[in-house]
This record gives C-alpha cells, structure tokens and sequence, in this order.
C-alpha cells in the first residue's frame, strides 16, 4: 500500500508548482520519463511515479522518497516528455520542498529556500562579523594605519578559527539532524528499505560524488558534468586547504603568513580557487544560455552558485589586494569574503 | 432489341504480351458475328475512345464490347451515354494480370470471358424507369429537434426542401439545450462554450422553409421515399402529411441502471445528467468531487460498448466544479481516458488545472457512508488500490438509442415498425461506407441515436444526413435508386402471369419494398427498392428479371463457356463473384500479379443475394465440376451491401448442397465464402483449396452429357 494514492491534496500542488514545478499537472503517465532517464532504476523507477504523487499533492510521498535524490536533473526526461510536464523541473521542485521541510532548525530552511529572505541571509554573517571586529578592536576597525596588509588584525585568526568553528559544527549537527530526520521518514514510509546502513550509503555516496560517473551518462544537459566537477573539486580543495592552514596556525603559528605565491599551500589553493570560479561560472552560462536543456533553477540554486561564486571571487580579490598592498581595498573585500564563506558554512551544511 | 455489336480489344497495358487477341477477333467475328472487331493498343486514350463513337455512328452500333481493363476502371473513358449500352470485359485484371502469357490456358480464359460478355451484351436490353402515378414530394421531416436535428433542419432549408421538425418536448434544443455549458465546438479546442443553443433554435424557426411541430408525436409513417404518408398528433390534435425523406436525429437516453456503482442509496451518488442539474442550479455543496467513468459501461452485464461522450462529460463537469469553488477539488477516475480527435487539446487543458486529479483505475465499489461517499478502486497508475472519501460521486453513465424499446417513426412496413438495429441497438446499417444510411431506403438516422458521439460530430451528423435525404429525393425524382448501386435506373419487371404467390420474393426482399395483396401477389413500392436483384434470385419460376440483369442472361452466360471433355484433364469451375466486394479483391489478385488458376470462369452478380439456383443446376449440366460463391461477410457484423443477400445465399446454397448429395454428387462442389474488399490473397487462397477439393472428387460425372 506504500505507493498508492491518498486523498489528493491541492494545496501542495500549488506549492510544487510555485517551487518550479509549473507543468507537473501536464502528465498523462505515459512512462518516456523512466524509460529514457539513465539513472532510473529497474525496480521503482523514477520519476513517473513521482509525476503521479506530485499531480496527486501526495506531500508524505514525496518528501520522502530517496528516489529525487538519484535525479542529476539531466533534463533527458523533461526532453523527450510528449507533454511538456518536464519531470526534472517538478523532481527539482522536490528537492527544494523536501530541504525546507527537513531543514533543522526550520528557520534555516526559509532563509535559503525563499527569495523573500535573502536580505535576512546575508546580513546574518555580516552583524555577526561586524560584532566581532568590534568586540576584538573595541569598535568598528576597518583599515589598519601602517603599511604591510595583515588580516589578522582586521580580524584575529583565533576568533576567526572560534567562530566559524562553532557555527560549522552547530550547522553540521543541524544538518545531520535533518538527515537523520529524513532517513527515519523514509525508513517509516519504505518498509523493508534501506537495503544498506546509514553509513554504507554515506560512504557510497561520496564514491560516487568524488568520480561524478553517473552524471557522465546524461545526455541533454551534459555540460552540467563538467562543470559541476569543477565546482566540486574546487569546493572540496579549498575546504582541505582552509584546513590545513587552520591546523598550521594552531600548531606553529609562526609559519603564518604566508607571503609568497610559490607556498604550495598558496599554490594548492589558487588551483582550487581557479576550479570553483570557472565551475560556478560555467553552471550559470549554462543555466541562462539553455534553461531548456539545464531545467527549472530553483532559488536555492541560485543561491549556492552566487554565494560560492562570490567566495572565489572575493578570494582572489583579497589576495590580489593584499599582495598589491592596496590597503583601503584589500580589507572590505576580505570582509565580503569573509562574509560568503560564513554564509557557505552555516547554509550548505545545516540543509541537508 | 436487335443487337448490332462493335467489339474493341486493347493490346495495352501488357495485355497484347499474353493473350493471343486474333483469337478473340476470331470469336467476335465467326461465334458472334460482330459487326465491328478492332484491337487497339491504347483503347482508353482520345484515338481508341473516339474510333468508338465514329463507329457507333457510322456502323450503327447500339452495343460495344470493351475488352481491356476491369469495369471499375476507365468508366468515364467508356461511357458512351444512350448511344450504346457498353459491355466491359475484364481481360487485364483478370487474364493478363494474373495468367501466365501466352500459354494455352490463358488464352481459353480470354476467350471464354470474351463469350460471356458477347452472351451479356446481346442480351441486355435498354433501361425504362418504373412508374408511379403520384409526384416525389421534396419535404423532408426531421425528428427530432436537438442539435442534429437542428442543424439538419437548416441545412435541407437552406437548399431549398421544405423541412418539418416534429419534436416531443415543448421546446427545440434536445439533450445539447439543458447543458450549463457546452464543449468546445471550434479551435483551439480549450475552453467551454455557451451551448449556443437558442440561437439556433430562432434561427431554425425564423426560417421560412421550416416548420416546427412541438410537443408532437408520430402516429404512423406508413408509404415510400417520396410518398411518405405521416399520422402526426400535435398539441392541437391530429394532422396528417405527406413527406418526402425522413432524417432520424431522436438522440439518446441514459442508461441508468447502476445499483452495483451505489446508485439510488444515496443522495450523494447522482449521475452525469443529475450533475448537470445541479450545476445548472448555480451552486454546489460539495468541495470534493469524484466522478466515476465507464459507470454500466463497456461491461458485458451493463452496456457492452463505450459511449463516446462521458470522458469529455466528466471532464467538462470538473471544470464546473473548478469554477464554482476554486478550492474544491474534481477526481476522475477513469477506466481509459477516450477523447478522440481535437478533444485531445480539451483533455490536456482540463488536466493542466491544478485541481483536478486523474488516474486510471477500477471502481470496485461506491458505497455511501453518511453525508459521504467512499469509493474503493484497483490498478491505479501506480498498479496500487485506491480509497477516496467523496462529498459527491457522479457515475458517468453511457447512453442507449431513443429508439432502443420504443417506437417513434412507427413504420407501417413488413419488416417492423422501426428500422432494424445492429447489434447494440442502433438503427444503423452495418455497412461501414455508408454512413446514415439506415436499412429502410429514405430514411437516415444521424447524431446519438446512431451511435455514441461528441456534440460536433452530431452537428456534422446532421447535416451529411440532410445531404443524404436530399440526394435520395433528387434520385429517386429521376425513378433511379439510391446508395449502394446509385443512379441505378434498371427495376426488376414481374411477369405476374406466372406468379405462383408463394411469397418468397416479398418475404425476402431485404428492404420491404414488395408487398402483397390479398393472394400474395407482390406488390412493388418502387421507391423503396435499391436494385439487389434478391427478388431475382429468390423466386422459383424465375419471372423476376432485369432489362439488363436476368436469370436467362446469366444462364446463357454460363452455357456460352466452353467445357472440354474429361480426357483433356481441364477441369472448370464457376466462380460466382459479389461485385461489390469480392470483384475489387480479384482485381486487386491480378494488380499482386498473383498467379490464379486459369480453369475457374469468373462471373459477377449484383449480389450474392440475386444468385437464382438454377444457375448451379445449368452449371452442373453444362459440364463445370464445381461452383465456388463469394460473397460479403453476413451475420451480426455483416458487410453485406444489402443486408441479408450473402446470408439468404448461403441458406441457398445449404439446400444446394443437400440436393447435390440426394443426387448422389458431392457436396464439396458447390462452395460459398465470405470476401472483404481487401482480402485479395485470401481470394486467391481459397480458390487454388478448391481446386484441389475438385481434383481430390474428380470430374463432374455429367460431364458431356
């Protein structure tokens, strides 16, 4: 009885199509979606069944199910619907819905899902850190008077490395949280499943997420691959980089800073930073030259590839100005850097 | 009339390459002395046609022979009008085509062919018209004033027929008038429409040439195309007149038993007409609506067809719902979604609203439950089952004929009082080209009372059965016949002297056009009459004949083919061939080049219907080993251009072959089989099976005799 339909909920279908699953009503159940997506399993396929619970408003279904989160969004099914209900769009819709419902604390979940919040979102990080240089100087201290550029004395690593490691973990336990929340669900609503423990599949996952061998097979959007390989690799990069500097100022806090740009740190991270921008960039040419083929962008999309793409750029901006010795320059940018990075640790990690 | 015959043989279209035709001059000249014989290579073209008509003045011809192409070919090129009376030979199709050349098989085909069409020839005489004493009257009476009848109404007006519309309510507008809202009748096929129903109404009574007789009823039709005879009882008594053609638009009813869907336990559970009412009503106090598809439909206990209309009603139903409340929801549950033609744009509209929700399933039960309903289902989409709680259910019931069970046009003919139904009830004919034609000749049945069907092909229904009723006016004014054999002007002439009154040509006359008087005597009713030849075939003294189509003819037709003796191990068979059906499939054998036996004469009739036994008898005598009959599909489904003519043969031929087993022959040798159109191979098949049977029982043992 897991699969069939309950009493049809109109208010949920309003809400998918607000999330950008505007023609998921527009199915007739023909099955081309499954058939032609790659990634869809041979037992419960997806995404038919997920257009059926979606022109149904089956919420509990749907926020449940493992199955949206197989999708690559590809866009192969929304290419070859007869009916343009485009799948991929509505299973996007999804995943939007199913992170705001499973966000912990809730609140976290609204100031990433919805447009009305971004203001909200961004001046978080920044009373925070404005609070905190004003604490460290004893009021607001923005440009250092002598000459050679430090950031630590914009901000004290130690209160930078404090902050954002205590809101790091609170957003991870949010975040874990979530995902515990979510793999109970979807334990209650799948008797029988998982086949494989939590860990099993956390594991499978990152396997999967450091090759990106599903995302190759897709056809329509396939560009997406690439470019989302960048990004990942640029994000995972500069995040073991950041760490090990972290480590470094705690171990030997002499070796800091770094001031030659042959530091294979400093080489290492300039890769990587390299990585994340052309990734971010590429993703938003791709999503504003072809939505069509890159599917429906939803404004937690949106919201990730601007904040990540503004972490990069900020980044090169800060170092540029800081080896330039631009000084009324290099300190706000580092404060907007500092800014964007905050806002990636607290709202990556606390949705799941 | 004396024949003076021309006879032209076309060496065209590789007929010259395997047929010897001097052999053919030869028999036109020497057996049948023809007065002209010319082979031409392209007879069909300007020279050959035109050498035709110079010969028919200059030698005096008043019969031509073409010997080339099948008779459903080159028509035009060939019709000479009332100068002479053409004679086709079928020596391409069915010689040429289908023979292997210049062999000496081949050529004893021709030949033979050749003899029959000279037999034919000579002995068709020219056509006269059957008399009648009264004029054709032109009016056309429309029963039934609903969207068909309507739009049939004004479209016989318009052509300048005088139209009465005889209706039973109090007002025009039909089962289309008492909707709140209409289906989309025009591109882009999306949105309801006012039903528009009015305005059609005054436009039908402000026309002059309609008359519009409401509250009334028929109190018996009794006469002929043309000379119809109506009892009518109106609101203000009893008034007779007379009628030309008669347009049978009195739509449907529905269907109502439905108790195994809850039906009657609950005022919740209404059906689609209920519905209707109460959306017509304004407002609705349900906020969840499921409606149930094929409710007594398509179910061997119930309505065993699908009525066409009910995926498009419900749907159109959601929409009122939608519009009413735009927070209550429509469910649909739907057994297949059928929205045939552009209702596919209607359909994907109608599901694009978000609140409205749609899944294939079965209903397993309706059962009402206080002020709610809740409905059970099976295989859903998902292949899971399904438990609704409803504030409203409504069944979405099929529809039956007006005519199913009741009597409206109360014919007074033989046959009944109404005209016969097909399988399910509708008075329709069974044969597929010819739609609107019942089986009474002048009267046409159109929109739902003829089969299930939306609003604009009911429209559409109704006028193309104006033009229908128009064309037979028009024909049979000309004392010629209607559809299949239209602009036929021959009538079968009764040599009543020797009538022995036993009935069977006014009993068996598939279209009650022969009476009796008080003797049994038939008494014709010539505009009834649609030419089969059934009569022909049925009556045993054989007085019942053609001018150009008779018993005596096709004897001698039969009689005019050579049969040589046994030792020559040539064996002949007659195959007597429906030329509606199962002469376009022989054709089609030699367009295949498919290789036929050369041993088997191929003679066409009317219809299988018209096949006199005596025919089979002359066939034995004359020395042909077996008779093989093909003929339309009969039975429920028939596909019989006529009817009952291939049913009434086949109980022919049952008699036949007992006789032939009283006289100690075998009655394998006398065969009949159904031939649709497009079974070419299978004619081809079954006549090489019947060669074998023929050579498994051996030589007709009257051989030579």
């Amino acid at each position: 009885m897991s699969d069939s339909l309950t009493k049809p909920d109109l208010e949920f279908v309003r809400q998918l199509k607000a999330a950008g699953g505007e023609n998921l009503k527009k199915c007739f159940q023909c099955a081309t979606c499954s058939v032609v997506c790659k990634l869809s399993p041979d037992e419960r396929p997806y995404p038919r069944k997920e257009m059926i619970w979606a022109q149904w408003g089956q919420r509990e279904k749907l926020v449940t199910d493992p199955d949206v989160w197989l999708c690559h969004q590809c866009n192969d099914c929304s290419t070859y619907c007869p009916r343009g209900a485009r799948p991929g769009d509505v299973l996007s819709a999804v995943r939007s819905y199913a992170i705001q419902h499973y966000a912990t604390p809730s609140f976290m979940g609204k100031l990433v899902g919805d447009p009305g919040y971004v203001l909200l979102a961004l001046a978080i990080p920044v009373i925070v850190l404005l609070g905190a240089n004003y604490m460290a100087h004893g009021g607001l201290m923005f440009a250092p008077a002598h000459g050679e550029i430090h950031f630590s004395e914009f901000l004290p690593h130690a209160t930078v490395n404090v902050l954002f490691s205590i809101l790091f973990t609170l957003a991870l336990i949010g975040g874990g949280v979530g995902l515990l929340r979510f793999w109970k669900d979807m334990k209650k609503h799948r008797p029988g499943a998982p086949k494989v423990g939590l860990i099993k599949a956390m594991v499978d996952t990152f396997v999967e997420l450091a090759l990106h061998g599903k995302f190759r097979t897709c056809g329509t959007a396939k560009p997406r691959t690439w470019a989302h390989l960048l990004i990942f690799y640029g994000f995972a990069g500069l995040f073991v980089v950041t760490g090990i500097v972290v480590i470094m100022l705690i171990l030997a806090p002499d070796s800091y800073p770094i001031n030659t740009l042959t530091h294979p740190l400093k080489i290492a991270g300039n890769l990587t930073g390299i990585s994340l921008v052309v990734g971010c960039t590429w993703a938003i040419y791709n999503r504003l030259s072809d939505p069509d083929a890159a599917g429906s962008s939803t404004y937690y999309d949106w919201f990730f590839l601007v904040v990540l793409l503004m972490v990069g750029i900020t980044g090169f901006g800060a170092q540029f100005a800081r080896f330039r010795e631009m000084t009324t320059l290099a300190y706000p940018v580092y404060f907007v850097h500092m800014v964007f990075i905050f806002a990636l640790l607290i709202y990556l990690a606390s949705p799941p | 009339m004396d024949s003076i015959q021309g006879v032209y043989i076309c060496s065209g279209c590789g007929i010259g390459d395997a047929i010897d035709l001097a052999k053919l001059e030869k028999i036109a000249n020497e057996e049948y002395s023809a007065k002209v014989c010319r082979t031409h290579e392209f007879l069909c073209g300007t020279q050959g046609t035109e050498q035709i008509g110079k010969d028919i003045e200059g030698e005096g011809l008043n019969k031509v022979v073409v010997c080339a192409c099948s008779l459903r070919a080159c028509t035009d090129a060939f019709d000479f009008g009332d100068d002479a009376i053409v004679e086709r030979v079928n020596i391409r199709e069915h010689v040429a085509w289908s023979q292997e050349p210049k062999h000496e098989d081949t050529d004893m085909l021709a030949e033979d062919i050749l003899r029959m069409g000279m037999v034919k020839s000579q002995k068709t005489e020219p056509l006269a018209p059957f008399e009648i004493e009264e004029e054709i009257d032109r009016t056309i009476l429309v029963v039934g004033g609903g969207l068909t009848g309507m739009n049939a109404a004004l479209y016989a007006a318009r052509a300048g027929h005088s139209v009465v519309i005889v209706e039973k309510e109090d007002r025009l507008g039909g089962g289309a008038g008492g909707l709140k809202k209409q289906l989309p009748m025009s591109a882009p096929w999306t949105d309801l429409e006012d039903p528009g129903m009015d305005d059609l109404a005054s436009r039908v009574q402000g026309h002059e040439n309609i008359t519009v007789k409401l509250s009334s009823e028929i109190q018996e039709i009794s006469g002929a195309p043309g000379l119809f005879d109506m009892k009518l009882q109106t609101a203000s008594g009893e008034e007779t007149m007379r009628i030309g053609a008669i347009v049978l638009a009195v739509g449907h009813r529905y269907y109502e038993k439905l108790d195994h869907l809850g039906y009657g336990e609950s005022d919740r559970v209404v059906t689609s007409s209920q519905f209707e009412a109460m959306a017509q009503g304004g407002k609705l106090d349900a906020r969840n609506v499921v409606f149930v598809q094929c409710a007594g439909s398509r179910d061997e206990e119930h309505l065993p067809y699908c009525s066409a209309i009910c995926c498009l009603t419900s749907l159109r139903q959601a929409r009122y719902v939608r519009e009413m409340n735009p927070d209550a929801t429509a469910t649909i549950l739907y057994r297949d979604m059928r929205t045939a033609g552009h209702y596919e744009q209607f359909y994907a509209s109608t599901q694009d609203d978000e609140g409205i929700f749609l899944t294939k399933c079965d209903v397993t039960s309706v059962k009402p439950n206080g002020s709610s309903v809740v409905v059970t289902a099976d295989n859903t989409l998902l292949g899971e089952s399904l438990e609704l709680d409803a504030d409203l259910v409504v069944l979405a019931n099929g529809l039956v004929p007006q005519t199913l069970e009741q009597e409206i046009l109360k014919l007074t003919y033989r046959l009944g009082t109404d005209c016969p139904d097909t399988k399910y009830g509708f008075p329709d004919s069974e044969f597929i080209c010819f739609p609107y034609e019942t089986r009474r000749t002048g009267i046409y049945a159109a929109g739902t009372v003829r089969q299930p069907m939306e609003p604009p092909l009911a429209r559409e229904d109704g006028i193309g059965a104006a033009l229908k009723a128009i064309q037979c006016l028009e024909i049979t004014g000309q004392r010629k016949t209607v559809h299949p054999r239209a602009l036929d002007l021959s009538f079968p002439d009764f040599f009543l002297q020797r009538c022995t009154q036993c009935k069977r040509c006014t009993e068996e006359c598939p279209f009650g056009a022969l009476d009796e008087d008080e003797k049994g005597t038939p008494k014709p009713n010539p505009t009834r009459c649609r030419r089969c030849g059934v009569c022909m075939g049925a009556c045993p003294e054989r007085i019942v004949n053609f001018a150009n189509y008779s018993v005596d003819m096709l004897a001698s037709m039969i009689k005019a083919c050579e049969v040589p003796d046994e030792e020559e191990e040539k064996p002949r068979v007659l195959a007597i061939i429906c030329e509606n059906d199962a002469y376009p499939a022989l054709d089609m054998v030699g367009v295949n080049k498919l290789r036929i036996s050369p041993f088997v004469r191929f003679l066409p009739v009317r219809c299988l219907g018209s096949v006199n036994t005596v025919w089979i008898t002359q066939a034995l005598d004359a020395g042909f080993d077996g008779i093989i009959l093909f003929g339309c599909k009969h039975g429920d489904d028939y596909q019989c251009h006529f009817v009952k003519g291939s049913e009434l043969c086949n109980t022919r031929m049952e008699n036949v072959q007992e006789k032939l087993t009283q006289m100690a022959l075998e009655s394998e040798r006398v065969q009949l089989h159904e031939i649709a159109v497009n079974e070419y191979d299978r004619l081809k098949e079954l006549t090489d099976e019947f060669m074998e049977t023929i050579e498994e029982v051996g030589p007709n043992p009257f051989k030579g005799f």
